[in-house]
């Protein structure tokens, strides 16, 4: 046998994969032939070098996380409506869950909106720069069951609501943003679709959820729907002097003055975000305890954040300025000092213009944002609908003036490229589903024909919640503030009304955004039924957090520098396989 | 580095008096989910070791691993037995990360430290003798990712047969079901991972002797 043949069956050779007869002949010439012997140690070598690599285990819960995607799968099939859950129910790892699984299961009923989820509250070493991320925390998935009570179980639904949604943010399954813009509720269980294969780099994990809000929050405010309806109250007081910027600077400088002080909110998660926008909407807190409260542990854990990590603050703030005034986002509030001390130059200048603008405009505005900043950090909160932010993920990924870690804007625009994906499924979707209803709306009123249109008290109501009217006078007038200057969604096409004191008042929208004609309440009556579905469902409008955070480029750089080249955990992480 | 032994005994073997393969299938497909979690029990292990070393990234191996057995789940009903459920649930489990690494942007290998030209075997990069001493973790750390590496430059067909058989210890046949090619093309393709490996690798291996 000559030295080309045995090589091709060297391989087989060491492995013992070769027939008797042909091991014993390559056998007889690796006696004869050092070469080659050279080369069968090198392979042998080489195969147990890696045979010598430890073995790594399946992370702990993952159990857990493959039966929770399974079953959110199960429920929310893609492209499919709600169903009710198959008769596959997957108790892995039945010990570990307790009151996670119930919050899980509480977020088929309080999940709403789209989550927009970014989870960097603990980069490691070994993932330096941007990084991007959705996490749903939100997973719609069925109630765990033991193994023998797999027929005949109660939907997860039916005792969902048993959890609240505090407490099932504080369980670490913070609820979507539930908004109650045309007060009709969105029941039908839009597709969701699993982006978690989509990791990124460490620490990330995508998935964009979105959950029937089939049961309105009890004594609760729907999360967006007050932040909808409180946060232009701020504008609607500068309407005196017309200045929304000078309105908010004023109220900033009397606060400071007063030493008043809002607590931070005692929420978490989204809520706790909400809650401090309110107040700071409201005069009661100043535009910097948003970035406390954005800033600490609260939003760790929330859902809707984006962050961005930049080398310096300014260049992540010009470029995410220069994005909001290109989707015609609008400022409502401004933190002026520290604005100054982060932005300069013309950007300040563009955004003054902007912030001066009257209310129409920002009533118009696709959206609104907020801007909070506090030494290398700046944190933005945008309120805008899902088509908007679809369109700004796609902006953001190809910002010059977003300065990302150098080998990860690939990522980025992966991730956005994923999120704009799922975005505009999403309201392909609703859009079909509202069709649909609408046709079936139709259908009825030909049948019923000519009966009068739905009764429903929260049909025309905007920006309240089924709790909403049991409240004292505030709710009622911040909903009329916020139907003046709130942020027109482009689907929130319709009526919308105020109820203060019992005379009911609406304004039915004009071609013209700007301009909204006044109508009696005895008009409500004769409004189309379909006229709020002309457009997307008011739970398209999405609350998102974006933070900036300064100089971490650098600091991951050393971190990362100064750890081992290998990704792989230590050899005393290792287990022995169960193989 | 610390080594391990492998046993060769019947992956589908039922594990402590537990259900055989074939009986979870039958009792997933028949409703029964739970059985499931048997299955996602006794080779998450094993299929995450392999998606770990053929994706490179604990982070996407994760990831990889959940989308591996949902894709399982999904298909289960599919699953006729033709070959069994370890050689089926590794041949998504390949595909799954060699799909998603096709998907990402190609691995720019990094040069070593104090390696100008990238040439692994030029610099200092290299651990000295003694890398692959269990009792020296860092340095053993710094041999594992080495190799790593290595394993990461090789294309996707060598990549797969390598690890399945020098890592996962599959024999030819299991691994020729696996990526569904005859064992004469895992024993050539074997046979050159092996080669490039050994060059990529040669300065550890002269150390190491």
């Amino acid at each position: 046998m000559q030295c080309q043949q045995v090589h091709e069956h060297l391989s087989a050779y060491l492995d013992r994969e070769l027939t008797s007869e042909l091991s014993a002949a390559v056998r007889a010439h690796l006696d004869a032939c050092a070469e080659c012997r050279v080369l069968a140690d090198d392979l042998r070598a080489t195969a147990d070098l890696l045979g010598q690599l430890p073995v790594q285990s399946a992370p702990k819960h993952l159990a857990e996380d493959i039966q929770r995607e399974i079953e959110r799968r199960t429920i929310l099939p893609k492209g499919g409506a709600e169903q009710q859950p198959q008769e596959r129910s997957l108790p892995i790892a039945r010990a570990r869950r307790g009151p996670r699984a119930l919050a899980v299961a509480a977020a088929v009923i309080l999940a709403a909106g789209i989550g927009l989820f970014t989870y960097l509250g603990h980069t490691g070493p070994s993932a330096p720069g941007t990084q991007v991320a959705m996490q749903n925390r939100a997973s719609p998935a069925p109630a765990l069951r033991p193994e023998g009570e797999e027929s005949g179980a109660r939907p997860a639904k039916e005792t969902a609501p048993a959890v609240s949604a505090d407490r099932a943010a504080k369980m670490g399954v913070a609820p979507a943003p539930v908004t109650a813009l045309s007060g009709q509720s969105v029941g039908g269980g839009a597709a969701l679709r699993d982006l978690g294969t989509s990791s990124i780099k460490a620490e990330k994990k995508y998935e964009l959820a979105r959950a029937p809000a089939a049961t309105p929050r009890p004594a609760e405010k729907s999360a967006l729907g007050e932040l909808v309806s409180d946060a232009p109250t701020s504008v609607a007081a500068g309407e005196a002097n017309g200045d929304v910027y000078d309105n908010a600077l004023a109220m900033d400088a009397a606060q400071k003055r007063s030493g008043h002080a809002a607590e931070p909110a005692d929420a978490e998660g989204p809520d706790a975000v909400q809650q401090a926008m309110n107040q700071v909407a409201n005069g009661e807190a100043r535009v910097d305890q948003l970035q406390a409260v954005a800033t600490s542990r609260n939003l760790r854990r929330a859902d809707n954040q984006l962050v961005v990590r930049s080398r310096t603050a300014d260049e992540a703030n010009l470029g995410l300025l220069r994005l909001f005034e290109a989707n015609g986002w609008r400022p409502v509030t401004l933190a002026a000092d520290d604005w100054h001390r982060s932005v300069a130059g013309a950007p300040t200048k563009s955004l003054g213009k902007a912030a001066g603008k009257r209310q129409a405009d920002v009533q118009a505005a696709p959206g609104i944002y907020y801007l909070a900043s506090r030494g290398a950090e700046t944190t933005w909160v945008v309120v805008t609908d899902r088509d908007n932010l679809s369109r700004f993920g796609g902006q953001l990924a190809q910002a010059s003036g977003i300065t990302l870690s150098a080998g990860s804007s690939g990522d980025l625009a992966q991730a956005v490229g994923q999120l704009q994906s799922e975005l505009r499924e999403q309201v392909a979707d609703e859009r079909s589903r509202q069709a649909g209803q609408a046709a079936r709306q139709s259908q009825t009123d030909l049948a019923t024909k000519p009966a009068a249109p739905s009764q429903s008290p929260t049909r025309l109501a905007f920006a309240t919640s089924a709790a909403a009217p049991t409240e004292a006078a505030p709710p009622a007038t911040a909903a009329f503030v916020a139907s003046k200057a709130g942020p027109r969604p482009a689907a929130a096409v319709g009526p919308y009304v105020e109820q203060p004191a019992g005379q009911r008042t609406a304004w039915v929208e004009s071609p013209k955004p700007a301009a909204h004609e006044k109508v009696q309440a005895a008009d409500l009556e004769e409004l189309p039924p379909t006229a709020q579905q002309a457009g997307l469902a008011s739970d398209s409008q999405v609350l998102l957090v974006i933070r900036v955070l300064a100089g971490v480029r650098e600091a991951d750089a050393e971190a990362a520098s100064a750890s081992p080249a290998s990704p792989a955990a230590p050899p005393a992480a290792a287990k022995e396989a169960a193989h | 580095m610390a080594s391990r032994s492998v046993s060769n005994r019947d992956p589908s073997a039922p594990l402590g008096g537990g259900l055989t393969d074939e009986e979870a299938v039958s009792r997933v497909v028949g409703g029964k989910g739970a059985a499931f979690g048997a299955l996602v029990e006794r080779y998450q292990d094993r299929l995450y070791n392999t998606i770990f070393r053929l994706s490179g990234s604990p982070e996407d191996a994760r990831d990889l691993l959940q989308d591996t057995f949902v894709k399982a789940y999904e298909n289960l009903e599919g699953f006729r037995g033709g070959s069994s459920l370890y050689t089926w649930l590794f041949r998504i489990a390949v595909n799954t990360a060699l799909s998603h690494r096709r998907r990402k942007k190609p691995v720019q290998a990094m040069p070593a430290a104090g390696s100008e030209d990238g040439d692994p075997a030029a610099g200092d990069g290299w651990p000295d003798r003694g890398a692959t001493d269990p009792a020296d973790p860092l340095m053993a750390a710094e041999t594992e990712g080495l190799i790593q590496r290595a394993i990461a430059e090789l294309d996707e067909d060598h990549r797969a047969v390598v690890v399945l058989r020098d890592i996962q210890h599959c024999d030819y046949r299991q691994v020729a079901d696996i990526l569904e090619i005859t064992t004469g093309t895992v024993k050539s393709r074997l046979h050159r991972a092996r080669l490039m490996l050994r060059d990529k690798l040669k300065p550890m291996l002269k150390k190491a002797r």
